[in-house]
């Protein structure tokens, strides 16, 4: 203690953060008064002529007589000190200790991250978790999975495949709700993403005023490490369709390296590509894989070749399920007259299992031949007018067919089926379509990518085909020019244009044109996406050309590739009748899978009272059929809940319905093996600092951890209370008292009035 | 002879063809536009050598071009097929052959194909074309026919269209196969020429199931639709052989 703390009672710190004040506001008011009152009596005194006093020894002793019974007063007024501190009460802090797989990489200060987990916050027995009971009661939660208190150090083994920061927090928030939570501190690698959960759960200490400091194990970076991150497959593929994927990889201390990409499928070799890593640490590679044959549910993986210097080898590979649609797309192709495009499109898929096109060829006045209808009721009447019967198909092409044989109601739904369906929507050129067909000033102009120029009846033009320079990177752009002979798309025969197109909309895309030799290139295939679904042109009239020509081999397949990977590609991002998503998309072992499906009716209308089931089938073959619940919140959404317990691919198909309204969508699940943790496991400071800052914590490296109790100590939100530290009986005051009485006594001595 | 004209469609191709029939002097439409492009259908007539007949010319030509442009006027008049309203005869050995789907040839009793021919007409029907054969009569033209299509497709077999295929049904319904006499015969008497007293249409298939190869045995449509104006010529053949190749032109633009 200090001379001034001896003298003030309270060290200078105190009263650099504090304010001086009376115990009670209107105190001060009163004191003036008073001290003025007293001042005025005592110099009334000193200064009345009767008193044989010299005129400075009455001011002096005026003076310093006034000035001790104003301390005197002062001191009886109770002058407090106001300070804020932290509560100093033992108060409940949980630490959440971080159980999981990454915490046994080995990049924490020379040891595990969970040896050095150990080490601070071990119940018991750790540096911090000392610090840390000294003041508070401490709780010790591990969790990974699932969170839950522990007592021993036995207790972390540092084996869940999975560490859950929401539910981890939301078990130290509610089940300790008994116990007075000042303060949390979260002690993990951040191996976790910032999902929704997790930031409702930040939001709801912050709402109770819990702070929570993060402490981070491990290191931010490796040091050497290629990590096989994710694989994108598309959602719906077709038999024989290529499989283009996307992955991506994350180096660190491997740029330059020769390394090996390869995808297998129960062992047996599909793919195998080279690359040199590249300098970024997050990169994607395009891969094709050849085509995979049978409908359903394949499992690929995807493997990088590891080396020695590998940190993590077990980052390296990831098993993807791939389906593959074992309905095939429906395609109803609408002429209204009859065409050759009809038989040459129907010619061109027939050996493709996965596309079933119907034809309507409007034959005469009011006349319909139809050809590949599914039975004898199909488009009985023509173009359909009711959702039911138009929304079962995945592609409509529209040929010669002039806008005014659609009635009102018909383009309407033709705007729904693209719109709200999701349907994809191809217009062919011919001498009734697009402007020359009266589209101009049709509803169905806004559908079009194209702008429509003056209707120009007599026009006739041929052209080479060309791909843009974006359409070179197209599939199916990419899959004729593959197919196509000699020196590509330009050296086929030249197809036959009868509506001039010659401009996009903002945010259509051109893959193809046509060069007639003239100024300016005509649009032959563009698109756009429209609502939910695709709007397509192909603007020739004749692609049959690539088909029969003389100057085209007998064996060329450029016009069937031509017809099946635009069917094909526009089917692709068809919207489903029932959408299905898993939550996590890639579970763990005994992970709780929320499975949610949202049923649409034949006119793709959300169902607010759907008949829907679940059957998951395990990969050991067990099947276990699930109910659906609608989900609170989201009218025609509906979960089910389904834990696997042993890794690998579970198939999923929710099924819809009765015989007379019957859907069906099957997906699959990889649920991953042990070693799921180790991908993205370098320590995820961001993460941790924003659950920190979030909740008005901080976030502590773990080698300077040290201040960790300081700081729960002194941020621990509504724990923090004002005090008023009396000041009635600080030395000081009693000094100057004393120093002003005797000084008066002093004075009178010396002047011979004592 | 207006008393013939009984049925709409017979009474509107007597009016269109009696107004058409001074034009009919030979004419190819390729030639003339120099370009298959300006419409969906050219009424393709094969052009193949061999079997001058002392009377008509070349057989090839026989009703030419008279029935293929009645039947174009026909064509346009009843359907809504975009059809280029002159004749368009092509060799069979011409590459622009390939431009034209749609080929009809007759009185093949004579045709004699060679080997670079016969591969030509594969590749033109493998490829998607469609063949209709017409007027020819008897045995012998058969087996001459049937030696000739056997070097276009050795392994194919050529068989009797069932009257339930589409063909007979793509635009009229025809359910029954009748024997379309010539001209001359139609004005009375039997309607068969030589030992050709039973009609047929067979078909050469592909693997597939679609009908390539449309054949007319023992019947004369193209006499049926060049003599549609003639008052004497029975209206109950040509309104047949008009349905009947309306339905083909329909069908091979189709399937």
């Amino acid at each position: 203690m200090g001379v001034f703390e001896f003298l003030f009672k309270y060290p200078a710190t105190l009263y650099r953060q504090g304010t001086l004040q009376l115990e009670h506001g209107w105190m001060a008011y009163a004191l003036a008064g008073a001290l003025a009152v007293l001042a005025a009596l005592t110099l009334a005194q000193y200064l009345s002529r009767s008193l044989p006093l010299r005129r400075t020894d009455r001011l002096v002793l005026a003076g310093l007589r006034a000035a001790w019974v104003a301390m005197l007063v002062l001191m009886l007024f109770a002058p407090v000190l106001t300070v804020t501190v932290a509560q100093t009460l033992r108060g409940d802090v949980v630490l959440l200790l971080d159980d999981s797989q990454s915490m046994r990489i080995a990049d924490a200060a020379g040891m595990t991250r969970g040896a050095r987990l150990r080490e601070l916050f071990a119940p018991g027995g750790g540096e911090l978790s000392r610090a840390l009971e000294e003041r508070f009661t401490v709780h010790h939660v591990g969790f990974g999975l699932n969170a839950g208190r522990i007592a021993g150090n036995s207790v972390l083994n540092f084996a869940a495949p999975r560490s859950d920061l929401a539910d981890a927090l939301e078990h130290a928030r509610t089940r300790l709700q008994g116990a007075t939570l000042g303060a949390v501190v979260l002690v993990s690698d951040g191996g976790a993403a910032l999902s929704d959960d997790l930031q409702s759960e930040l939001l709801a200490y912050r709402a109770a005023g819990i702070a929570v400091h993060t402490v981070g194990i491990g290191a931010p970076r490796f040091s050497d490490d290629v990590e096989l991150a994710t694989v994108s497959v598309p959602e719906r593929l077709f038999p024989g369709d290529l499989l283009r994927a996307e992955v991506t990889l994350r180096q660190r201390g491997a740029a330059g390296r020769q390394l090996n990409l390869q995808v297998t499928e129960d062992g047996v070799l599909l793919h195998r590509q080279a690359f040199e890593v590249p300098r970024t640490h997050s990169f994607t590679l395009p891969v094709t894989v050849a085509p995979l044959k049978a409908p359903g549910t394949h499992r690929l993986s995807f493997a990088v070749t590891s080396d020695a210097d590998d940190q993590l080898p077990a980052n390296n590979r990831l098993d993807v399920p791939v389906q593959l649609a074992s309905a095939p797309v429906q395609v109803l192709h609408f002429e209204g007259e009859p065409r050759f495009e009809v038989k040459f499109i129907r010619r061109a898929v027939r050996d493709d299992s996965s596309l079933q096109v119907a034809s309507l060829i409007r034959t005469a006045e009011n006349k319909y031949y139809r050809v590949g209808v599914a039975d004898a009721e199909q488009l009985l009447t023509g173009f359909p007018e009711e959702p039911a019967a138009l929304f079962g198909f995945d592609v409509i092409v529209l040929g010669s067919v002039a806008a005014n044989l659609l009635n009102a109601a018909q383009q309407q739904l033709l705007k729904d089926y693209v719109a709200r369906r999701g349907g994809a929507l191809l217009l062919l050129g011919a001498r009734q379509a697009f402007a020359e067909g009266g589209y101009a000033a049709s509803e169905l102009s806004g559908l079009l990518p194209v702008r429509l120029q003056e209707k120009q009846s007599g026009f006739r033009t041929r052209v080479s085909v060309t791909p843009t320079a974006i359409g070179a990177l197209h599939p199916v752009v990419q899959a004729l020019s593959r197919t196509a002979p000699g020196d590509g798309l330009p050296a086929l025969p030249a197809l036959t244009l009868v509506n001039p197109l010659l401009a996009v909309k903002p945010g259509a895309t051109v893959l193809l044109e046509g060069d007639d030799g003239g100024p300016e290139p005509f649009v032959v295939l563009a698109y756009q996406r429209y609502g939910r679904g695709t709007v397509a042109v192909l603007a020739t009239r004749d692609t049959w050309r690539w088909q029969m020509h003389s100057s085209v081999a007998s064996d060329d397949m450029t016009h069937e590739t031509l017809w099946r990977e635009l069917f094909r590609w526009l089917a692709r991002p068809v919207r489903p009748r029932i959408e299905l998503q898993a939550d996590p998309a890639y579970p763990v072992p005994g992970e709780q899978m929320r499975i949610t499906a949202t049923p649409l009716d034949t006119g793709y209308q959300p169902l607010l009272a759907a008949d829907l089931r679940l059957v998951v089938t395990t990969p050991l073959g067990d099947r276990h059929t699930l109910p659906f619940s609608p989900r609170p919140g989201e009218n025609g959404s509906y979960d089910a809940v389904f834990t696997a317990l042993e890794p690998g691919l579970h198939e999923l198909e929710a099924t819809l319905g009765d015989e007379a309204d019957h859907a069906v969508r099957r997906a699959a699940v990889e649920v991953l093996p042990a070693g799921e943790e180790f991908r993205g496991a370098e320590l995820n400071e961001p993460l941790l600092r924003h659950i920190a800052a979030a909740t008005g914590g901080r976030y502590f490296r773990s080698p300077e951890a040290g201040g960790l109790d300081r700081a729960v100590a002194d941020v621990q939100g509504d724990t923090r209370i004002e005090k008023r530290l009396p000041l009635y009986d600080a030395p000081a005051l009693f000094v100057v008292l004393v120093v002003l009485i005797g000084a008066e006594w002093f004075y009178r001595r010396r002047r011979g009035l004592a | 002879m207006r008393h013939f004209c009984t049925s709409n469609i017979t009474a509107w191709l007597c009016a269109a063809c009696w107004a058409l029939a001074p034009a009919s002097a030979p004419a190819n439409g390729d030639a003339e536009t120099g370009d298959p492009t300006g419409h969906e259908f050219y009424f393709t007539r094969g052009i193949y050598g061999g079997g001058e007949d002392d009377d008509w010319g070349p057989r090839w030509a026989i009703d030419y071009p008279t029935a293929d442009q009645q039947f174009l006027i026909a064509l346009r008049r009843l359907t809504l097929v975009d059809a280029f309203p002159s004749d368009n005869a092509v060799p069979i050995d011409d590459p622009r052959l390939r431009d034209y789907p749609f080929t009809y040839i007759l009185e093949v009793g004579a045709l004699s194909l060679d080997e670079a021919q016969a591969q030509g007409l594969r590749e033109y029907l493998d490829k998607g074309g469609f063949l209709v054969i017409d007027d020819f009569w008897g045995s012998w033209a058969w087996r001459n026919f049937e030696t000739q299509m056997a070097k276009v497709f050795p392994d194919r077999a050529i068989v009797e269209v069932p009257m339930e295929h589409p063909v007979f049904h793509a635009f009229y319904d025809v359910r029954e196969i009748l024997q379309v006499p010539n001209v001359y015969q139609a004005r009375g008497g039997p309607t068969h020429e030589l030992d050709g007293y039973q009609p047929h249409v067979r078909g050469i298939f592909d693997d597939h199931g679609r009908l390539m190869v449309l054949i007319n045995w023992n019947t004369d449509l193209g006499d049926a639709w060049e003599w549609a104006d003639n008052p004497r010529y029975p209206l109950r053949y040509s309104t047949y052989a008009y349905e009947l190749g309306i339905n083909f032109v329909i069908y091979a633009m189709s399937n």
